[in-house]
């Protein structure tokens, strides 16, 4: 919490529901979606300030906090985030292999090239 | 993406506030139509193949529940909505609470003599069990929240959470829902013309100002038991010049005289309420409307009318979103609920709506003529949604 924070409340009163199976994963996941909210913020800010630089030269706060993206900006902006959400994502709810069916994914292409190898 | 709403009270927050609100929002609309329709893969897939060939019951939405929940997709899902949720009340708070100050003193400009009259709380009014027991939505302080002299806050929060939330599919002001149940009424029905209209549990009256609009002649009241959101919704409303009052009111124990109101309405209310509460609310809607005057609540639709999946889809806010009546509500018979508080059966009235502020009036006025149906697109927040409205004529 933030010095700004102290005096008023942001949290959820009751406890929280647990997705998975270890509490770590569910604390890790808001971790994750925080820091990508960040990281948004930041990509946000970091193009807000290249148009800034690109078009007028050195600004001032208050123009900087003024600029307006266009239509077509904004639409691009959430195309892009689609982009992210499907790159960050793209590992959840895929099916998993275990170690022991790798295992024997292994054996079993070791079978095949020994068939192919030993007549 | 949430877009700046249309009055004095909104509060822009820095562009980093900015960021973020877009960044749940887009989270937001991602995951209930990328990864929402993922889920649903998964379960035809692979989670009802195995039920059936487990000879496994697949009768309700719990049967649903019971077996998804161990597949990643549901996890992850859930994980995700769930601190999204949490997301927008917070990136919603910061940008108020630091505006604070600002912001009371915007609210407090637009009081005046008007405002006192349009605004009537009730100290002796508890909040009651169903709202105060959990943080509904799991919005921190609820409806009702109030952080020192500035006792508006849980309106502020709605309103600016909802935008957040809705990633654009409420309506710019987001009154969507109250302008389509109302434009649906006054365009099929159109010789009705109320002259007293309640709204029931109205929050910050976004959706009780759309009737104001659609019935300009009419006297509205919206009520609610937060005087959190009365006194923002009063200053929002006075703000955009629409006359509406706003009265500190349990909807279970309205102290409207019998048979003096001719609209009694609602809006994804029911659901907050205990199904005890719920009969009590439709028995005192009875009592107070005026014999042709009519009830109507647009809601979330009953689990008997939808495919257990889309039931399952539905509760997830009844065990993960604070919502602990939901799921109760909408197991509820709607009709013999009607039947019950009153009403006979061959006034009832059950309707699908699209979204009007999403078309032009014409559009809409075609699109109404034919009767649709409830599909999983019902009152499912994401694309192609359909607002489902039920209540009967007195």
């Amino acid at each position: 919490m933030t010095s700004a924070d102290q005096n008023f409340n942001l949290n959820t009163r009751g406890k929280r529901p647990a997705f998975f199976a270890s509490s770590e994963t569910d604390a890790l996941m808001t971790a994750l979606l925080e820091t990508m909210s960040q990281l948004w913020a930041t990509r946000a800010q970091v193009n807000l300030l290249q148009k800034a630089l690109i078009g007028k030269g050195l600004l001032t706060a208050e123009e900087l906090e003024n600029i307006q993206r266009s239509d077509n900006e904004k639409a691009d902006e959430h195309q892009a985030m689609q982009n992210f959400f499907a790159d960050a994502f793209r590992s959840m709810g895929v099916p998993t292999q275990s170690l022991a069916s790798r295992k024997k994914e292994i054996d079993d292409l070791q079978g095949e090239t020994k068939n192919e190898a030993d007549p | 993406m949430p877009q700046p709403l249309k009055h004095s009270l909104y509060v822009k927050g820095t562009t980093e506030q900015q960021s973020k609100q877009d960044f749940v929002s887009g989270l937001r609309g991602f995951l209930l139509n990328d990864m929402a329709a993922n889920m649903k893969e998964c379960f035809e897939s692979e989670v009802q193949p195995q039920m059936i060939r487990d000879q496994k019951k697949l009768e309700t939405g719990e049967d649903v529940h019971d077996a998804i929940k161990s597949k990643n997709v549901f996890k992850f899902y859930s994980s995700m909505r769930y601190n999204a949720q949490e997301m927008v009340w917070r990136n919603a708070l910061r940008a108020i609470h630091e505006s604070k100050n600002e912001l009371d003193s915007r609210i407090n400009a637009i009081k005046n003599e008007q405002s006192a009259s349009k605004l009537h709380l009730d100290p002796s009014l508890a909040i009651p069990k169903n709202v105060s027991s959990v943080d509904v939505h799991l919005a921190p302080g609820s409806y009702y929240r109030e952080d020192g002299s500035a006792n508006w806050v849980g309106g502020a929060l709605y309103d600016h959470g909802l935008n957040i939330f809705s990633f654009g599919m409420m309506g710019s002001n987001l009154d969507d829902i109250g302008q389509s149940m109302a434009q649906y009424i006054r365009k099929k029905f159109p010789d009705f013309a109320p002259k007293t209209i309640l709204d029931l549990g109205c929050t910050i009256g976004h959706n009780t100002c759309a009737w104001k609009i659609t019935y300009p002649e009419a006297e509205v009241e919206g009520i609610d038991v937060a005087p959190a959101c009365l006194r923002y919704g009063n200053a929002r409303a006075l703000d955009q010049g629409v006359d509406v009052n706003f009265k500190q009111m349990d909807a279970s124990a309205l102290s409207f005289e019998n048979e003096s109101v001719d609209v009694v309405f609602s809006s994804m209310f029911l659901h907050e309420l205990s199904v005890k509460n719920i009969k009590r609310v439709l028995a005192e809607a009875y009592r107070v409307l005026r014999p042709g005057g009519l009830m109507l609540h647009m809601e979330l639709p009953p689990n008997d009318s939808l495919e257990p999946y889309d039931a399952f889809y539905l509760d997830w806010d009844a065990y993960y979103n604070n919502e602990p009546f939901y799921k109760a509500f909408r197991d509820q018979d709607f009709t013999q609920l009607r039947i019950d508080a009153g009403f006979q059966k061959d006034k009832l009235i059950d309707f699908i709506t699209p979204q009007y502020t999403y078309m032009d009036s014409e559009t809409y006025t075609k699109a109404i003529k034919v009767d649709a149906d409830i599909d999983e697109n019902t009152g499912r927040l994401a694309e192609g949604i359909q607002w489902f409205g039920f209540g009967a004529w007195k």
